[in-house]
């Protein structure tokens, strides 16, 4: 008799696990949610060309594998091929990342699916082949969000895609550039999309312009660049957070962060770079290392606070 | 429903091996507390475990080879990735060395630095200060990382008594290079070296230091004279492994492979790419699961897998339980 109803007490225990797992695992409306609420502590990890570590990078699996790991935004990048068809690549060319040679937009989208993508240690892998950015989205859709980098130069059809697939609320827009030129370029488009703008102290009239966005669009979110942390920077963090806006900070290398990089998190210490990162406020995080940044954030970091 | 009952199952599955593996726990406790006090073997590092392992192979232990270092985890070839192996528990890290100008051994795969690191050139026309100037490129050539180049010497006593060190790239050429280093740090009996050509090549090359090393012949599908290369490297100087390449699951090759596995000889396989293993490479375990590719291996008389996945080769093999050093 005991055995039988220790058995149903962990039959119990797993199914309880097991339910609360999934409903730690965030659909894209959880993110489009969060991304909208600057009072939201949950911390956004966004996987800068998708989890290059374990598939090739802007690949279609480096995508799934965001996915499984809990990363809130994919970042890719978008090229055009010659037949006008958007592939995810980030070069202009094909030859870092596949075993082909050549420009992009010299080479129809069929040819540039007979390419394969290369892994890590540049080894043309056949099961990778260059995505559409369509099959991007289809994978993406009800799961996880999308900054689509280098998208603006065919901004209208980009979004004419984005709107048949109805996702245009999973997409992410950036510019370094000021409010007047990022209105000029993108017309009645910028209030329509999840746009922010990418600040650096190095630019003398950065607290105008980030007023000026916050009066004119009042943006989710600003990119803050910094190679060093000084008090302009801390102004523009307060700055951001006044015009109730999320601080998104990379921490992709050292000058982006004031030092504050992923590789240093792996060698130095997390608590000095990522922890400090949060310490400031950001809630959400660019990562070459989406696996460890959710796994510090979860466990070592959001059990203090809750 | 169909759904909900395979979901059953698995819960039902799940509480079974929770409720074993506690029981297993408790079992395996009392043993391993004696071992420590009482046996000899307690007594040994890792890597001198490891290379017995290697020296008499059994079905309960499959040895955890690394391409380049965990190069998802950091630069290939630099400690850093090393270091990452170490802590997986990995047995065996592969690793490429090339001569500087000025004569020392340094960790890099390609002859030119061009892939790698953040500089142009060969290897060979740079001295080693030329080198550790640079430093070396994420995996895909995203920018740049704080890792520097790795001399063979540095790589040795980061790895002294913790891991086996597979030395790629010094055969026919830089084995006396490489040895002067092992013997410096110590560590002779940590490193592997490997190659293609035939003993008789090697042995005039080197003469006695043929004895005085690790070596494991590597045997392609494009050999000549397979039948006498490894009969002649076995009455030369017995190897204690080899490594096995075949692109067919029935042939000459993983024949061999079954006399070996009778002879006690470590075979080495390469997970790495779809020819070397007839198909049954790290890709496959994404897309038919790991028993289709690493499992096939191990079935098929692999002792020793390389693979390019380390952490999930690590996980599978415990799963299996071929991991009890």
């Amino acid at each position: 008799m005991k055995p039988i109803i220790s058995l149903f007490i962990k039959i119990g225990a797993v199914l309880l696990w097991s339910i609360s797992a999934q409903a730690q695992q965030k659909s894209a409306q959880d993110w489009i949610n969060i991304l909208q609420d600057h009072q939201a502590k949950e911390v956004m990890v966004i996987a800068h060309r998708g989890d290059w570590r374990n598939a090739p990078e802007n690949s279609l699996q480096a995508i799934e594998n965001c996915i499984k790991m809990g990363v809130a935004v994919a970042e890719i990048d978008i090229q055009r091929s010659k037949d006008g068809h958007f592939v995810l690549m980030h070069d202009r060319t094909i030859d870092r990342t596949t075993n082909g040679k050549g420009k992009v937009e010299n080479y129809t989208l069929a040819e540039l699916q007979g390419f394969y993508l290369k892994d890590g240690l540049g080894v043309p892998q056949p099961v990778y082949t260059i995505p559409t950015l369509e099959a991007a989205l289809k994978i993406s859709k009800g799961k996880i969000l999308l900054n689509l980098d280098k998208a603006d130069r065919w901004l209208e059809d980009v979004l004419a895609l984005v709107d048949k697939m109805e996702m245009r609320d999973h997409c992410i827009f950036k510019s370094s550039k000021p409010y007047a030129e990022v209105k000029a370029q993108m017309g009645d488009e910028l209030e329509k999309v999840w746009f922010m703008p990418i600040v650096r102290p190095s630019n003398p009239n950065v607290l105008e312009d980030i007023k000026e966005y916050q009066e004119k669009i009042k943006p989710v979110a600003f990119e803050v660049c910094f190679p060093e942390y000084d008090a302009k920077t801390q102004a523009i963090f307060d700055a951001v957070k006044q015009g109730e806006g999320k601080v998104w900070i990379n921490s992709l290398w050292d000058f982006l962060s004031g030092g504050h990089s992923d590789e240093r998190a792996m060698v130095e210490g997390k608590d000095e770079t990522w922890g400090w990162i949060l310490e400031q406020g950001a809630t959400m995080i660019q990562t070459d290392r989406p696996e460890a940044l959710i796994h510090y954030i979860k466990n070592e970091k959001q059990n203090e606070e809750l | 429903m169909k759904n909900k009952m395979k979901n059953y199952k698995l819960y039902i599955t799940f509480a079974l091996t929770l409720a074993l593996g506690s029981c297993n726990v408790k079992q395996s406790q009392a043993p391993l507390q004696e071992a420590k006090v009482a046996s000899p073997i307690a007594s040994k590092n890792r890597a001198e475990k490891i290379l017995d392992k290697i020296k008499n192979p059994t079905k309960d232990y499959v040895l955890a080879v690394a391409h380049r270092g965990d190069w998802r985890y950091a630069p290939e070839n630099s400690l850093l990735s090393i270091q990452r192996c170490i802590d997986l528990g990995i047995d065996i890290v592969e690793l490429d060395f090339r001569l500087t100008k000025d004569g020392h051994l340094v960790a890099m795969h390609d002859y030119t630095v061009d892939r790698t690191t953040t500089g142009k050139g060969k290897v060979s026309d740079m001295t080693l200060a030329e080198v550790k100037a640079l430093r070396l490129k994420s995996n895909c050539g995203i920018r740049y990382s704080r890792q520097q180049v790795p001399t063979l010497e540095e790589v040795m006593e980061l790895c002294k008594g913790k891991i086996m060190v597979n030395l790629d790239k010094t055969e026919g050429e830089t084995v006396q290079e490489a040895f002067d280093i092992l013997k410096k740090t110590g560590t002779v009996n940590q490193g592997i070296f490997k190659g293609d050509d035939s003993i008789e090549f090697m042995r005039e090359k080197y003469g006695s230091l043929m004895d005085s090393i690790i070596y494991f012949p590597k045997v392609w599908p494009r050999t000549k004279g397979k039948t006498a290369f490894i009969a002649n490297y076995n009455r030369e100087i017995s190897p204690i492994g080899y490594e096995m390449i075949f692109d067919e699951e029935e042939c000459f090759i993983t024949e061999e492979i079954k006399r070996m596995n009778q002879q006690g000889i470590t075979v080495q396989t390469c997970a790495l790419w779809d020819d070397l293993v007839a198909g049954h490479n790290d890709e496959r375990v994404l897309i038919d699961g790991p028993d289709a590719a690493w499992g096939w291996l191990i079935d098929n008389g692999t002792n020793a897998l390389m693979t390019d996945r380390p952490e999930e080769l690590i996980k599978y093999l415990e799963e299996r339980g071929v991991r009890n050093l």
